[in-house]
């Protein structure tokens, strides 16, 4: 291969034949910013950012699809090439939802807000899952823009999220091709493509199909490739940047794929595979699944025994010792060892060994991937089981049951010793493939305290019931043996069709807990396994707390009418109402933006943000709420104050409209403030209007009125002169802190409507406790409206955010589902 | 009306005539646009069993060019210029016309297909504005009363 001698900003640089302009610069360290370049992919020269200035060119080429070339003269710095670059990440951010790029509380922002809120539609970075590692939002800050100075564009697409494991949001798609290029180039038949032209054209699939039926195969490389949070792993998004990556062999189906673990506080937060190409490609099951097992909320996580009317707790060494006692006493053909054949090496061999040597028995039995429950021969008295793999029918009739599991079954529920087991992320050894390879396993992920691998489980159970030839320190050790004495092994058989290339064939279970019930997500690509008829009849006749009217006014803020005359009856402005959208719903606590006594209704006005507030943006007109309970809260003082400012942001929008309207109409001077990020998430200022003597409009990117937040209203307000006599501020925690520090300094009386973690709201349970000044208020009963210069803010971000990672681990992860409920009707 | 039948029959004669290969899709598009009038979802699926390219990478191309239609069109193609020369000679009256006759709005189709309306930027034929052209006929000097004769004889 020839050399080419190129200069690139001055310096002699040496390329082969072949190389890009890009390639010979980044191999000489020269860096040259790019968004639809990526390793993986072939260059297309979508995104212009990389375009150069080259000797006797034309123009400025993009340096990712020019060929370097002898003698090539090249600059990649030059101020003209620089401010090109600056106005074409204009241009693309003024298409890409970024008010939070450009607002004045960025910092302090971010500082106050280190997690994004888990939105629907993000409407900027903080609302952003891919906060973290946007590569636009990075370019946007390398490149110092701080001001755009473009009519801010939101495509107003819909959110695309009926398809299993992801969340497609379109509005923040900078149309780089990433995904469509990965998907062709490790698929071949791509199940997504440019679909139209100009400024209409998007990604999509043929006729605005579902994923699911555009032949997609969910590997999830669309996902890992996207530059911006357009495209997002619904489970894995919210729980932020992993610590550490480490490989290991998935043992799901006999292909043994090697495996990317994403780690964070020693727990998978994601998988994926190992590199970004056909041959490394894995399955849905893989590539989405996995987290939500290993790190299940019901996982066992200790080991019991059973005592007279049920199971307690023991110390692993008790539960040894118990099950080493329980199965003493039987021998021969009456034991029966039931294992999964998603098991190392070490473990089928261990676990075999134990029931030849131990227990003298034939009946080791291997369920694979795909099977159903085994049948026990008759004389069966006794058995050791993995997983799920007996029915319940037989369960009954055994005199000894001991599993070891890593999900609660009916084979634990009715044990008499249970064990909590290691997920095969979290032990070593070796993995023998359908195509007969032995791939290594590596423990890369932390079991939970005090919990071993099966192979551990039953060398001990061994070695108490005085069993020599069990005293295995290692995998290495037993591999060693195995090894040795040329254990028989069979390959297992090879999946056809291969899960790689058919949805249809996916794994389905793990230790006999199929997936479909470890992830909601994949019930729209499995076959359900719950027969139609256990589905719940839908009630008939009336019910109470309908949905009378439900509209997105504008990106992820909706506003719900809901049928609750009594509550209607009663309320008054800066009251709030608690919902419970389902049976297994949170109590949450929402603003009440309306009522309307004759009709009987109440509106609120619900910004999505985590669990609830999506099962509430999930739910049509004609749905019902399971309950809904208010006015609760104390009213703010109606009277002459002489001039109030109501401010609000968000979901506190609508909050202000009856606190506005009672004031006007008690004699007040009243200015209303409305705060968004973009011009285009105003909404209501025509209500608003109605009842204020005047309103101000700011947001945060500038886009309308004026640039910035309430509190730059205030400060605005206070410079012309205007002598505020009260303030009455709702919205996010951080907009009232700041909002606070300002009136602070104005003198201007504050109450701010508080918004902690609250659950009963009748102030029994002190959840919402709130410190002001030297007093502990609670939130439900002595607010929501306190004062806003002695409120503790930093104490209640931190007690807002005491479950971070349970909040996001409650997200529902099938919104087909919940699609379909509400159409049954 | 064409049946279902006939449809599949017409997309595999278009097929046969063209290579197994990416370069043939553009031609095998107006083929099948030409045979049937549009894109339909069928042919779509014929085509990528044809030459083993997803359905999704060819409604991609399909919709690029502003040529292909998706939906099925009415026997008749009403297109009613909206060019300079066409407004300033009135053809906002004529197109209001087209739609309350044939009760539907540019770019659909009568229930029955025997229309489909559309709105094209210039035809060209500026000097006989306003313009209307039915299927391959261009009709100058259009009226509101002409339009609505032109489209009772038609029927």
């Amino acid at each position: 291969m020839s050399d080419i001698d190129l200069k690139i900003d001055g310096k002699s640089v040496k390329a082969e034949t072949g190389d890009t302009v890009l390639e010979a610069a980044r191999k000489a360290g020269i860096e040259i910013p790019t968004l639809c370049a990526h390793p993986e992919l072939e260059p297309s020269g979508a995104c212009r950012l990389c375009v150069v200035e080259i000797e006797g060119e034309r123009g400025f080429p993009t340096s990712c699809t020019t060929l370097a070339a002898e003698g090539m003269v090249v600059k990649t710095r030059t101020p003209e090439i620089i401010e090109l670059r600056r106005d074409i990440l204009k241009l693309m951010l003024s298409g890409h939802t970024s008010p939070c790029l450009v607002c004045l509380h960025k910092e302090l922002c971010e500082e106050y807000r280190p997690h994004p809120t888990k939105s629907g539609k993000v409407t900027g970075c903080t609302f952003c899952s891919n906060r973290a590692s946007c590569e636009v939002r990075l370019l946007a800050e390398e490149h110092e823009i701080d001001d755009l100075g473009l009519p801010i564009i939101y495509k107003d697409l819909d959110l695309e999220r009926l398809d299993p494991f992801m969340d497609r949001d379109y509005n923040l798609c900078i149309l780089c091709g990433r995904c469509v290029r990965i998907c062709k180039k490790i698929h071949g038949r791509a199940a997504i493509d440019f679909i139209g032209r100009g400024a209409d054209a998007r990604i999509g699939t043929a006729f605005q199909r579902h994923h699911t039926e555009a032949g997609c195969l969910f590997c999830g490389s669309c996902i890992d490739i996207c530059p911006t949070g357009a495209l997002t792993d619904r489970f894995a998004k919210w729980h932020g940047t992993p610590d550490e990556t480490a490989e290991t062999t998935c043992i799901l189906c006999p292909l043994g794929c090697s495996l990317s673990l994403k780690i964070k506080d020693d727990k998978i937060i994601a998988t994926g595979a190992t590199a970004l190409t056909r041959e490394s490609r894995i399955c849905a099951i893989g590539r989405f699944v996995l987290p939500q097992m290993v790190e299940n909320p019901v996982r066992l996580t200790s080991h019991k025994i059973r005592i007279e009317g049920g199971l307690r707790k023991a110390s692993y060494e008790e539960a040894v010792a118990e099950a080493a006692k329980k199965l003493s006493g039987f021998t021969g053909s009456e034991f029966a060892l039931i294992a999964h054949a998603s098991a190392t090496r070490e473990e089928i061999y261990t676990l075999g060994k134990f029931t030849r040597e131990v227990m003298k028995s034939e009946n080791f039995h291997l369920v694979d991937s795909r099977g159903d429950g085994i049948k026990l021969n008759p004389g069966t008295k006794a058995i050791f089981t993995t997983g799920d793999h007996v029915p319940v029918n037989p369960l009954g009739k055994l005199d000894v049951i001991i599993a070891a599991d890593i999900l609660p079954s009916s084979a634990t529920e009715s044990a008499d010793v249970v064990f909590g087991a290691s997920v095969f992320t979290e032990t070593d050894g070796t993995f023998l493939t359908a195509s007969g390879e032995i791939r290594a396993l590596s423990a890369a992920a932390k079991p939970p305290d005090g919990i071993f691998p099966d192979w551990r489980i039953i060398c001990d159970i061994a070695g108490k019931m005085g069993s020599p030839g069990f005293d295995f320190d290692s995998t290495a050790a037993i591999r060693e043996e195995l090894e040795r004495r040329g254990a028989s092994e069979q390959p297992p058989a090879r999946p056809d069709p291969s899960p790689l290339d058919d949805v249809a064939a996916l794994p389905s279970a793990y230790r006999g807990h199929r997936f479909t019930e470890i992830s909601g997500a994949l019930k729209s690509v499995l076959p359900e396994e719950q027969p139609a008829a256990e589905k719940e009849a839908e009630e008939r006749g009336e019910r109470p707390f309908r949905i009378i009217e439900k509209v997105e006014i504008v990106p992820n803020t909706h506003m719900i009418t809901v049928q609750a005359p009594v509550v209607a009856a009663k309320c008054q402005p800066g009251q709030f109402a608690i919902a419970i959208v389902n049976e297994k719903s949170e109590r949450i606590p929402y603003t009440i933006a309306d009522w309307d006594r004759e009709k009987g209704t109440v509106t609120m006005i619900v910004l999505e943000a985590g669990r609830s507030s999506r099962e509430m943006a999930l739910l049509r007109e004609g749905d019902h709420l399971a309950h809904f309970t208010g006015p609760l809260g104390v009213p703010i003082e109606i009277k002459n104050y002489g001039t109030v400012v109501c401010g609000g942001g968000c979901y506190g929008v609508g909050a202000m409209l009856p606190i506005a309207r009672a004031l006007k109409e008690a004699g007040n001077r009243v200015i209303c403030i409305e705060e968004a990020s973009s011009g285009y998430l105003l909404h209501w200022q025509d209500r608003l209007a109605e009842h204020c003597d005047e309103l101000v409009i700011t947001t945060k990117d500038g886009s309308a009125g004026i640039k910035g937040g309430v509190q730059e209203a205030i400060s605005m307000l206070t410079a012309r002169g205007e002598k505020v006599d009260q303030a009455f501020i709702i919205g996010c925690t951080f907009m009232m802190m700041l909002v606070s520090d300002a009136t602070k300094q104005y003198g201007i009386p504050t109450l701010t409507a508080m918004n902690p973690i609250m659950v009963d709201g009748t102030g029994m349970c002190g959840a919402c406790r709130v410190t002001v000044g030297d007093a502990t208020k609670f939130s439900c009963v002595d607010g929501p409206f306190l004062d806003g210069h002695q409120v503790n803010w930093t104490e209640l971000m931190q007690r807002r955010a005491a479950y971070g990672r349970e909040e996001v681990q409650a997200l529902p992860q099938d919104h087909r589902k919940h699609e379909h409920a509400s159409t049954s009707e | 009306m064409v049946s279902r039948e006939r449809t599949n029959k017409d997309i595999r004669d278009v097929l046969k005539e063209y290579e197994r290969h990416r370069d043939s899709l553009i031609p095998i598009l107006q083929g099948v646009q030409r045979e049937l009038g549009y894109i339909s979802e069928e042919a779509i699926k014929a085509i990528s069993s044809h030459l083993n390219i997803s359905e999704n990478d060819i409604y991609g191309v399909a919709t690029f060019y502003t040529q292909f239609r998706f939906t099925r069109p009415g026997d008749h193609i009403v297109r009613v210029c909206q060019g300079t020369a066409c407004h300033v000679r009135g053809c906002k009256r004529i197109m209001s016309e087209a739609t309350k006759y044939l009760g539907i709005s540019p770019g659909e189709t009568t229930p029955e297909y025997k229309f489909s309306l559309d709105s094209v930027a210039c035809f060209g034929s500026c000097a006989l504005s306003p313009v209307v052209v039915l299927d391959e006929t261009v009709h100058g000097r259009m009226t509101a009363q002409k339009i609505k004769k032109l489209l009772k004889t038609t029927e």
